[in-house]
């Protein structure tokens, strides 16, 4: 069953994915930011996966580059209910960042899950990746004056640690 | 300055003659201080834009400046009355990453607590839920019958409701000597007591007027929005 998954998504994307894992009822895909919008409308459409759990975000200072993570499950196929896709990608990341307004972006997949719409906002404002095609990219959770680095960047440091 | 990333509430609006725009708190409208924006038309809500900020705690920036161990107490404090269950991913994480292989009891005994702490957690929300309604008698039994289970949680841990029981490996203690005996007792005064909730709470017809076809949350709305636990059961989705 697992493995069907991963192989589907071979079948289709080829060497444009890499299949990161294959573990019990989760599949970890890695995808390059032009085809993660064609990937995620293949997962919702032939594989029946109807909603986004979560948008996380990992820094990688050292590769720089911002990887953000999307868990895809599916409530109304019952043979998938307890399976996960693991949807990698990642965006340029900048040294000096002006969230918004630098090279740090990506496609939003909002037009596909509709569920990822606050957690992409709040990706956005804590590491600065900016989603474009994202209908509302305000800031969730920080205070209205924040003028610092986006702060879940491993360069911004907690004051006086 | 364009609207674009001004953070909610800031931003400037046309005024409209119809359209009113209030800002709902930011106080406690049932747990956490949190702001909603609505804009009303009358009596109708017609958008609404939250505002959850004032609770975020920075957890995760908090958990890069801790060693695995440290970590434990501080990330339960999200959900302080489930704080079994909200710490068990991430105990379940660190022992993946470690390769930790995690005694047989040590398993029962988590999903015993997990379990003890679901029903805990599920008493404080019936009690909540039942003063919202203007229900006192549903705030008053449920709110006592959660300290039967909170001693049962003491007796294990040794705090009343941020447990810090889980430890990647295990748990932190092993159950007391006359746990069995006194846990049974506490669920066969549980499985009277769920019938005498039913006669006043469930079944009751003013409980039934009041939330009948309120606030409806449709099937595919639900799954669409990716809502989780029993507000996606009450939309029909036998998944929790």
């Amino acid at each position: 069953m697992k493995k069907n998954i991963s192989d589907k998504i071979v079948e289709k994307f080829g060497d444009k994915i890499v299949v990161s894992f294959v573990k019990v009822n989760r599949v970890g895909i890695n995808v390059d930011k032009e085809n993660v919008h064609d990937l995620a409308k293949f997962i919702r459409d032939e594989l029946n996966y109807d909603h986004v759990e979560s948008v996380s975000g990992v820094d990688y200072p050292q590769d720089k580059e911002i990887e953000v993570v999307y868990h895809i499950g599916s409530y109304s196929d019952p043979s998938l209910a307890s399976q996960l896709i693991v949807l990698a990608t990642r965006a340029e990341r900048e040294e000096n960042p002006i969230p918004g307004k630098d090279a740090t972006k990506l496609p939003t997949l909002r037009d596909i899950f509709y569920s990822v719409e606050f957690h992409e906002r709040e990706v956005f404002e804590m590491f600065g990746v900016y989603f474009t095609g994202h209908p509302d990219n305000r800031r969730l959770l920080l205070p209205e004056d924040w003028a610092d680095l986006p702060p879940l960047r491993k360069d911004f440091a907690i004051k006086g640690r | 300055m364009t609207n674009e990333f001004l953070p909610p509430g800031l931003a400037l609006q046309k005024a409209d003659e119809r359209i009113m725009t209030l800002n709902v708190g930011p106080q406690h409208p049932g747990s956490g201080h949190m702001r909603i924006i609505v804009q009303i038309d009358g009596d109708y809500i017609v958008a609404c834009d939250p505002d959850p900020g004032y609770v975020h705690r920075g957890e995760e920036k908090m958990a890069e400046y801790r060693n695995y161990i440290t970590n434990i107490p501080h990330l339960e404090r999200p959900v302080i009355h489930d704080s079994c269950n909200v710490l068990y991913p991430y105990v379940l994480g660190v022992e993946d990453l470690l390769g930790i292989e995690v005694p047989e009891r040590a398993k029962y005994v988590r999903v015993i607590c997990s379990e003890l702490n679901r029903c805990i957690y599920t008493m404080y929300w019936l009690a909540i839920y039942g003063i919202f309604l203007g229900h006192s008698t549903m705030f008053m039994w449920p709110a006592g019958d959660r300290e039967l289970l909170i001693d049962l949680m003491e007796k294990i841990s040794g705090a009343r409701v941020t447990h810090a029981h889980f430890v990647p490996g295990g748990v932190r203690n092993d159950l007391p000597p006359n746990f069995e005996e006194v846990c049974l007792r506490q669920v066969n005064y549980f499985e009277k007591r769920i019938r005498e909730y039913a006669a006043v709470f469930y079944d009751n017809p003013i409980l039934i007027s009041r939330t009948q076809d309120t606030g409806v949350l449709s099937r595919e709305d639900a799954i669409r929005l990716g809502v989780t636990g029993s507000v996606l059961r009450a939309s029909g989705v036998i998944i929790s």
